[in-house]
């Protein structure tokens, strides 16, 4: 992957590299899209949780269920990108670029910081699947404090990792158009 | 899982560790070596280890009584995976500026 000042050398590269951009940007916006979609997901619990009754809190615990499934697949899938196609052709291609930092701050902290929100997530189900009946019936108004605490912190994490993974992209992005 | 305080318990734990693993790895080559080695990636090795000790953490601590005061509970865990978030991303700066 690295550049010499040969065309032909060029060419190689941008014939080899062609395939794995296509593949990279089909998983990374499944990747990104199901992060959203359960970032979304967990919107909609700290919005039933406000004014919890029986229905809202069991409509919140379906959302938890969705969003911690939707985090799990979505980690598999970033995953499976990180290792397949970003450590061989993304990564170098960020650190020899004009802002390198978009992998050496923002991938090395997005990739450790994400292991959180799925574990986050799946206090947040246990505290509804236990708490069911306080929530519902708000006899308990701390608990309901605690739940939408961790389901805020969880909205908040799952928003930072969307923003670094915009600045990750637009590094790789000028990294590229700096080989045009 | 039906014992709050051993899911918060289990969380704190896995983020705790999470936030050693990554700064240990990067500090010691030797180290990165061997936590590659359980798998054939270090980050791999750390997921693994992350949602394990999540796991493991909770079946050990379900036996033990849930008191109910979850509110302090949460507070806890936010304010430690904040200060691990906290310590990833300014050891990263630190690096990179270095």
């Amino acid at each position: 992957m690295g550049c010499t000042t040969s065309k032909n050398k060029y060419f190689i590269n941008a014939k080899y590299i062609q395939p794995d951009i296509k593949m990279a940007s089909f998983l990374i916006g499944l990747h990104a899209a199901l992060g959203e979609i359960g970032l979304a997901a967990f919107i909609w619990v700290f919005v039933e949780l406000l004014k919890p009754s029986s229905e809202r809190v069991r409509r919140a615990k379906i959302a938890a269920v969705i969003g911690t499934i939707l985090f799990f697949i979505s980690w598999i899938i970033g995953g499976y990108y990180y290792l397949t196609i970003y450590g061989s052709v993304v990564k170098p291609l960020i650190k020899g670029g004009s802002q390198p930092w978009g992998h050496l701050v923002a991938m090395e902290a997005k990739e450790h910081i994400f292991l959180f929100l799925p574990i986050l997530s799946l206090v947040s189900l246990a505290i509804l699947k236990k708490e069911e009946k306080t929530l519902s019936q708000n006899k308990n108004p701390s608990t309901k404090k605690a739940l939408l605490i961790l389901v805020a912190l969880i909205i908040i994490l799952g928003v930072a990792m969307g923003l670094l993974g915009y600045l990750i992209s637009s590094s790789a992005r000028a990294a590229l158009e700096a080989k045009i | 899982m039906k014992n709050v305080k051993a899911a918060t318990t289990a969380a704190i734990s896995s983020i705790i560790l999470t936030l050693a693993l990554t700064l240990s790895t990067e500090l010691s080559e030797k180290f990165k070596n061997f936590i590659t080695a359980l798998t054939w990636h270090h980050w791999v090795s750390k997921s693994v280890i992350a949602l394990a000790s999540f796991f493991i953490v909770y079946l050990f601590a379900r036996k033990q009584k849930d008191d109910g005061n979850i509110l302090q509970q949460i507070k806890i865990l936010v304010w430690i995976t904040v200060i691990a978030i906290f310590v990833i991303i300014l050891f990263f700066l630190f690096e990179y500026f270095k």
